[in-house]
C-alpha cells in the first residue's frame, strides 16, 4: 500500500530519481551478463582429507563455547556496587541518571560527540566514555552513550545505547528518538502502553484522580504470583499484570506530588514510594517478595543497582510475604 | 516437448534454480528485472556511476558465482538489493570519493518557498553529509518507492523504526535547506 507523501518529500523523490538516472552507470542487459559470465564462477569449497580432524577439533570447541553461552546465559547488568543506588554518570561536572533506551533509534549521524565521562557508578557497562550529544536535543537534557555489547537485565537485552538523564526536561523533542508505539518507549512521547502490554485505568468506582499534562510516566513490573495493583495519592490507577516485563501505565494521572502504593488484592502494601516534584527519571521501588519482585517506576525505566535475581526465581522476602 | 507442460511465465525460484545450473537467459531475465533498480540503489549510496556500476556487477557476479539459498525465492529482489547495497559500500571503503559534482537538479519554485529549494539544491553535496544507511534509505524510499513494511523487512527493522529514521532524515535535510 502506497503511504502519502507530503509536497517536500514528493520534490525530494523527484530530484532523487532525476539524480539516479545515469546513462554512463546504465549497461545493456547482455552488457552486464557478459562481464559477469567472463569472471570465473566460484566452485565450492574443497577441503583437502588432513584437514577433517582440524576441523572436527574445531566444531567440537564451537559446540562447547555455545553449549557454555546457554548455560551460562546471557551477561546479567552487575550492580554499580553499593546498595542499590541509582546509576549515574558526570559529565562536564553535571550529574546525569543513566537510564535503559531499549526503543532508541540512533544512526551515528544523529550523534556528536559532546564530553567524556569523568565518573560514573555503571562505568562497566558503559562501552567507551565518550558522551554523545543527539541532534536537535539540549545535552542538559540528555546525552546517548553506547552500551557495553551483551548487557542484559530481567527485562531483556539493553540495546546498544544507553541514555543519560540531564537536568533539564528533553520531551517532546526526544519523542524522535524513539520507535513509535514500542512498549519501552516513554509515555510522555504519547506512544507507549499500546495493546496487551498496556495496564488500564480500572473502571471507575473511585473518583479518578486529576488529569495532569505535567504527570510524569509511570510504570513497573510484576514478577510474583499475585494480583496486585498501584495507587496514586490513595486512588487506584490500575493493576500491574503478572508477567515478565516492565508495562507503563497508561492512564491519567494527578500532578505530582504522588505517594505510590502497591497493594495486593487484600490491600496489603507491598512496596511505597514518595516522588517529590523535582523527582530523578529512573526513581524506582524493588520489594524483592519470596514469590518474586515488584517494581515500580517513575519517568524513565530505570536502571537497578545490584543484579536482580530473575522474575520465576525464588526471591529473599520473608515467608508470608506472598499471601494475597 | 511433453504435451500439457505449464508455459506460463517462470517463477522467480525456477529463474534461480536454472542460474544455478548455468542458464545465461535465465540469468539475463533477472538482470532485465533488477539491475536498473540495483544501480539507481548504488548511485545513491556511492554517488559515482562507476563505482555504482561496479558494485552492481560484483553483486550480480555473487548472484551468478553463487546463487542463494532462498527459503521464500520471492525475496530475491530483496538479497540483490542488499548485496548490492553492500557491495557499494565496499566500494567506497575500497575509493574514497572526493569528487564534488555540481548537480542541480529540477527547477525553482520561488525564493520564498523552503519546500522548492529541493528542487535546486546541491544533492550531490547534500548527500554527502549522510551517513551510508542514510543514503540507502532515501533511495529505498523515494527512489525504489518501498513503503516502511517493504523497507522494514528488506533491512530488519520495524516499518515504526523506519518511519522513525526516515521522520529524523527529513526534519535534518529541511534544515539544511533552510540554512543554506
Amino acid at each position: 500500500m502506497d503511504e502519502p507523501m507530503d509536497r517536500f518529500e514528493q520534490r525530494l523523490g523527484s530530484a532523487l530519481r532525476e539524480y539516479v538516472e545515469r546513462p554512463d552507470a546504465a549497461w545493456e542487459p547482455a552488457e552486464v551478463v557478459a562481464d559477469v559470465t567472463a569472471r570465473p564462477r566460484a566452485v565450492g569449497r574443497t577441503w583437502p582429507a588432513w584437514s577433517m580432524p582440524v576441523r572436527l577439533v574445531a566444531a567440537v570447541v564451537v559446540i562447547l563455547a555455545l553449549g557454555l553461552t546457554v548455560v551460562v546465559g546471557p551477561r546479567l547488568v552487575p550492580g554499580p556496587g553499593s546498595g542499590s543506588a541509582a546509576a549515574m554518570a558526570i559529565v562536564d561536572g553535571i550529574e546525569y541518571r543513566v537510564g535503559v533506551a531499549r526503543s532508541l533509534i540512533v544512526d551515528m549521524g544523529d550523534l556528536t560527540p559532546y564530553g567524556l565521562i569523568e565518573s560514573s557508578n555503571w562505568r562497566a557497562q558503559i562501552r567507551d566514555p565518550t558522551a554523545f550529544s543527539l541532534e536537535g536535543i539540549d545535552p542538559l537534557a540528555a546525552l546517548v552513550v553506547r552500551a557495553a555489547p551483551g548487557l542484559s537485565d530481567d527485562f531483556g537485552p539493553l540495546g546498544e545505547h544507553l541514555l543519560l538523564w540531564g537536568p533539564k526536561d528533553p520531551f517532546p523533542s526526544i519523542c524522535a528518538y524513539f520507535e513509535s508505539g514500542h512498549p519501552a518507549s516513554p509515555t510522555q512521547c504519547g506512544t507507549a502502553v499500546a495493546g496487551p502490554t498496556s495496564v488500564r485505568a480500572t473502571p471507575a468506582a473511585l473518583t479518578p484522580p486529576p488529569a495532569s499534562s505535567s504527570a510524569p510516566p509511570l510504570g513497573g513490573a510484576n514478577g510474583t504470583p499475585l494480583d496486585i495493583t498501584v495507587s496514586v495519592n490513595g486512588i487506584t490507577v490500575g493493576p500491574l499484570p503478572r508477567q515478565p516485563g516492565l508495562l507503563a501505565i497508561d492512564t491519567l494521572l494527578p500532578g505530582l506530588p504522588w505517594s505510590l502504593e502497591v497493594h495486593t488484592l487484600s490491600g496489603r502494601v507491598i512496596a511505597e514510594l514518595s516522588v517529590p516534584t523535582d523527582f530523578q527519571p529512573g526513581t524506582y521501588i524493588r520489594s524483592d517478595l519470596s514469590c518474586g519482585p515488584v517494581l515500580l517506576w517513575v519517568g524513565s525505566e530505570p536502571v537497578y543497582g545490584p543484579a536482580p535475581p530473575s522474575f520465576g526465581a525464588e526471591g529473599p522476602g520473608a515467608p508470608g510475604d506472598c499471601d494475597p | 516437448m511433453a504435451v500439457g507442460m505449464d508455459r506460463s511465465e517462470p517463477a522467480p525460484s525456477s529463474l534461480l534454480d536454472r542460474v544455478r545450473r548455468g542458464s545465461h537467459a535465465a540469468f539475463t531475465e533477472l538482470v532485465v528485472a533488477h539491475d536498473a533498480d540495483m544501480v539507481r540503489l548504488c548511485l545513491v549510496i556511492c554517488r559515482d556511476p562507476e563505482l555504482a556500476r561496479d558494485a552492481t556487477q560484483n553483486a550480480w557476479h555473487r548472484l551468478w558465482s553463487q546463487p542463494p539459498t532462498l527459503r521464500d525465492e520471492t525475496r530475491l529482489r530483496s538479497w540483490l538489493l542488499t548485496v548490492a547495497a553492500n557491495e557499494a559500500r565496499q566500494q567506497l571503503r575500497r575509493q574514497r570519493v572526493g569528487v564534488v559534482r555540481e548537480l542541480r537538479a529540477g527547477t525553482a519554485d520561488g525564493p520564498t518557498d523552503p519546500i522548492g529549494d529541493v528542487g535546486r539544491l546541491d544533492l550531490n553535496d547534500v548527500l554527502a553529509r549522510l551517513d551510508q544507511s542514510q543514503r540507502e534509505l532515501l533511495g529505498l524510499r523515494y527512489v525504489l518507492g518501498m513503503t516502511s513494511s517493504e523497507i522494514g523487512a528488506h533491512l530488519r527493522l520495524s516499518p515504526a523504526g523506519v518511519r522513525s529514521r526516515l521522520q529524523r532524515l527529513l526534519t535534518r535535510m529541511r534544515k539544511d535547506l533552510e540554512h543554506g
